[in-house]
């Protein structure tokens, strides 16, 4: 069984294969080339069901699994499905499979919105005529049902005791102060019980002896003082042996997160557009900070901690059932009651934090929500509703903690009047001892028992940690997962690295039967091919959704096509180096985007050893010189999220520098001029046309009056290039899709505002 | 007046030019009024009617769109808790619901929704809902497991 079965079994409860080894499947199947399937969860009762939708190369057929046998309930011919049509209701999906709108109806399917990914992958390949998919159909169904889950969550194959072992892994390089952190915890632990005994001792055989005059002044005082010192000693070795401990662990800590960040960091860098898409800049940037932070503390501390408590706790027992087996058992034996209220009370702690967390998260969603929309509450007037909702909110949540503090403070000094009665116990049980005669081989000196009644104080802070350890456990856990799920994530299209770096790049492109689909089903391109010559400037056009932002990815080598080949300068993208690429193919996107730093930075950001003359020169161009020394602070003028703040018009001209300064051979213009004003776009225009001089430039753009100066416009739609020409010889075209998409166009333009 | 009938086919029809065309119905608030305002849509999603109550309809019409709602509002909804689960990113949930047991999962900071009626709604990571449609009607131990996320 693979992974991936093994999640959709384990987290969905779902059957995660056709059935094998039943002998019917094989006759219902024979040869044919069962090319997807799915899991029909719904019956016409819409109760859950177990059938599977089946869609071979020749037939479409409905399954029924009971018992171990497959009943075919319904079985078509594919040929004669010429319509399937979905029914979307709230929390189910209906696929009805005609032959046309008069009929026949043949059948319908119900399912939930788990198998909606996968059933929709079947309608496309039955409406398309798909015959051959490239992934089996177990595969796409696996990977279909799972990718919510693993989007939640990646490396679900992990347990708990893998996390640990990697994370401690990260140990190794420090495996010797590690050793010397870790027994001078233990030391300190077991050096933390010299004093009680110390004391006893002082009691038995100084102070008692000298009371009953069976020591003299002089003798008692020498032994005294040595008990003195002795316990001075112990006091100072422990708290060095602390010293050591805190100072060695915390600063191993730090090194071990300082290596997780900097190895985060570093595999961030390598992963692709596809990742990024699905997790939020604060989610990574999280797991950076607070995630690493949080390894820190339970490495520096936590494992320290826990060792300590432990070996305290076992120090204890031992020394107390040795000084006195009797009154030490009466010590023992409530120690794993207690340690079962800590835990009892932790599981209690755990609902209540469920809920406290609950609400914070309602008051952190409505502060997140009203204030980046603060400019719409104050226009609307809605100030004071938005307060009243906000501390309603807050209020709750502030109900919340008191129940959880409540809680809390309520148990610790219950537990603390458990630890006493403990206390109490030995003092019933030690008393009639203490009064009994001395020579009775039941008596019990005073020297011990003060032992045990300071043996009894060291006892509550054991008990604490341990009580905690399921928590901080379960903190470094989430954290270690946390930061292990994105350094297992794989670039799904590493880049090669014995490469090919020719030493011009003249700006040629081919594509040649270039064929591309995201999820390796639906073809988004379907067999590309143009040839660009050096310099050429090419416009992209067509409705949305017809492929022309992924030609420019497939160039710009964010994804590699499924088949088919592109080339630059005749050689293929994949063989050039990914240096050499990022260096001679440029883009401008439509959101451009500042880092945190001045202008001239920022222009500098992909050749941060410009001089000033070149950056001049390249803001010169973008248009963006005049309104840079417009600011105060000129070139030094901070940008950026926490800077000072610019017109999209001003960020796209500050982007356009860059990309002049970069100085590539090939430049992409994604909808470079788009969501600006016309003045402003005129602007950003004037710099693009200086800037795709000497260029091979592919640009994207919604006005097609923007493509005015293109040599050859491509006209993208549905996957494939459709028309090619110059804007008089696409018009030209009679019925033509750019004469079409100019035409509305226009009359969009010229029409009134308002009717 | 638009006429809704089932064809031959069973399937949502109306006329119009004297043409059959199938058609759908959209409610347009399934929560808050799920009795009023639905939309009469052809196959390519434009609208032919807005109905904003059904009390204007005929016994017959009215019957076969509620019967056609009562499928389109469908959600499982919720009758025992049997485990709910805390793991890394994601929460666990067994449940039983009138169509069988189910288990499923939302991310860890997503939490039962309360809505205007009263009942919670829960959105699984497949974007499947599942309605609790009153807290109180569980039995205990589904209450005390549901408990720190809904009180």
């Amino acid at each position: 069984m693979n992974t991936n079965s093994e999640l959709i079994q384990n987290y969905l409860k779902q059957k995660s294969d056709l059935p094998d080894g039943l002998n019917s499947f094989g006759e219902i199947v024979g040869s044919e080339n069962v090319l997807l399937f799915s899991l029909i969860d719904l019956d016409s009762s819409l109760m859950f069901c177990l059938r599977w939708l089946v869609l071979t190369d020749k037939r479409l057929l409905l399954l029924e699994q009971k018992n171990d046998r497959l009943m075919i309930l319904q079985e078509l011919e594919r040929d004669k499905i010429k319509k399937v049509v979905e029914i979307k209701s709230l929390g189910l999906t209906t696929l009805q499979f005609l032959a046309s709108d008069a009929g026949p109806f043949y059948f319908e399917v119900q399912f939930t919105h788990r198998q909606k990914s996968m059933m929709e992958k079947m309608r496309f390949a039955i409406e398309e005529g798909v015959q051959k998919i490239e992934a089996s159909a177990t595969e796409t169904y696996q990977t279909t049902i799972l990718k919510p889950i693993l989007d939640a969550r990646n490396n679900l194959a992990d347990e708990h005791k893998d996390a640990l072992l990697r994370l401690l892994h990260y140990l190794r390089p420090y495996k010797k102060e590690v050793i010397i952190g870790m027994t001078a915890a233990l030391c300190g632990s077991f050096i933390s019980l010299i004093p009680a005994y110390l004391s006893g001792k002082l009691i038995d055989d100084v102070v008692r002896p000298y009371q009953s005059h069976q020591l003299n002044g002089e003798i008692a005082s020498r032994l005294g003082l040595a008990f003195v010192f002795g316990l001075v000693g112990a006091y100072l070795l422990r708290e060095f042996i602390i010293w050591q401990r805190l100072k060695r662990m915390s600063i191993i800590g730090e090194k071990v997160a300082s290596d997780l960040r900097e190895e985060l960091f570093k595999h961030i860098q390598t992963l692709g557009a596809d990742f990024f898409g699905r997790k939020h800049s604060g989610s990574l940037i999280s797991r950076i900070g607070s995630d690493t932070d949080r390894i820190w503390d339970f490495i520096a501390f936590g494992v320290v901690e826990v060792t300590v408590a432990l070996g305290t706790l076992a120090g204890l027992v031992v020394v107390l059932l040795l000084r006195d087996f009797k009154l030490g058992l009466a010590m023992v034996i409530p120690l794993p009651f207690l340690l079962y209220a800590i835990y009892w009370q932790g599981e209690r702690m755990k609902k209540l934090f469920i809920r406290a967390w609950r609400k914070w998260s309602v008051v952190t969603s409505h502060l997140s929500d009203v204030i980046p929309g603060i400019q719409v509450v104050k226009v609307f007037g809605q100030e004071s509703r938005e307060v009243k909702r906000f501390t309603q909110k807050n209020k709750e949540f502030t109900e919340e903690t008191f129940a959880f503090h409540r809680t809390w403070t309520t148990f610790w000094p219950l537990l603390m009047l458990g630890v006493h009665s403990t206390t109490i116990l030995m003092w019933s049980l030690a008393t009639p001892r203490m009064l009994s005669p001395a020579e009775s081989p039941e008596h019990l000196t005073s020297g011990v028992f003060v032992s045990f009644l300071l043996y009894a104080t060291l006892m509550v802070w054991p008990l604490e940690i341990i009580g905690q350890v399921s928590r901080m456990l379960n903190r470094a856990l989430s954290s270690a997962y946390r930061i292990f799920e994105i350094l297992d994530t794989r670039n799904p299209m590493p880049m090669a690295t014995a490469t090919k770096t020719p030493i011009n790049c003249l700006g040629e492109i081919e594509f040649k039967n270039v064929f591309f689909s995201y999820d390796k089903l639906r073809p988004i391109l379907k067999n590309v091919n143009f040839h660009i010559r050096p310099g050429e400037m090419i416009g992209l056009v067509g409705t949305s959704g017809g492929g022309k932002s992924t030609i420019t990815k497939l160039l710009a080598r964010i994804y590699d096509p499924h088949s088919g080949m592109i080339k630059i300068d005749g050689h293929d993208l994949k063989e050039l180096e990914q240096a050499w690429l990022r260096k001679n193919v440029g883009m401008v996107l439509q959101e451009p985007y500042l880092f945190f730093g001045s202008i001239w930075e920022n222009i500098a950001y992909g050749l941060p050893n410009a001089n000033e003359l070149d950056i001049i020169a390249a803001a010169k161009t973008a248009n963006a010189h005049d309104f840079i020394l417009s600011l105060p602070n000129g070139y030094d003028t901070l940008v950026g999220e926490r800077g000072h703040t610019l017109s999209g018009g001003e960020r796209q001209r500050i982007s356009i520098a860059r990309a002049v300064l970069h100085d590539p051979k090939i430049l992409i213009l994604d909808e470079a001029t788009s969501a600006v004003d016309t003045e402003t776009e005129r602007k950003i225009q004037d710099a693009l046309d200086k800037l795709v001089l000497n260029r091979t430039t592919l640009a994207i753009a919604h006005r097609l009056s923007t493509l005015r100066k293109a040599n050859r416009l491509f006209v993208i739609d549905n996957g494939g290039i459709v028309e090619t020409g110059t804007h008089h010889e696409l018009m030209s075209i009679p019925n033509g899709k750019y004469a079409e998409l100019y035409r509305l166009q226009f009359e969009l333009e010229s029409a009134p505002l308002l009717n | 007046m638009i006429e809704i009938y089932k064809n031959h086919l069973g399937l949502l029809c109306t006329r119009v030019n004297d043409s059959e065309v199938r058609v759908e119905v959209r409610p347009c608030f399934p929560w808050s009024r799920k009795n009023n305002f639905f939309s009469i849509r052809n196959e390519k999603g434009v609208e032919l009617a807005l109905l904003s109550s059904m009390e204007t309809l005929s016994a017959e019409m009215r019957k076969i769109i509620q019967e056609h709602l009562i499928q389109l509002g469908f959600t499982l909804s919720i009758l025992q808790i049997l485990k709910i689960v805390e793991d890394i990113e994601l929460r666990h949930y067994e449940v039983r619901t009138p169509s069988g047991v189910r288990t499923f999962q939302t991310a860890l900071d997503d939490w039962p929704k309360k809505m205007e009626q009263g009942n919670f709604l829960i959105t699984d990571l497949h974007g499947d809902l599942y309605q609790i449609e009153d807290f109180e009607s569980l039995d205990k131990e589904s209450k005390k497991i549901l408990s720190p996320y809904v009180a």
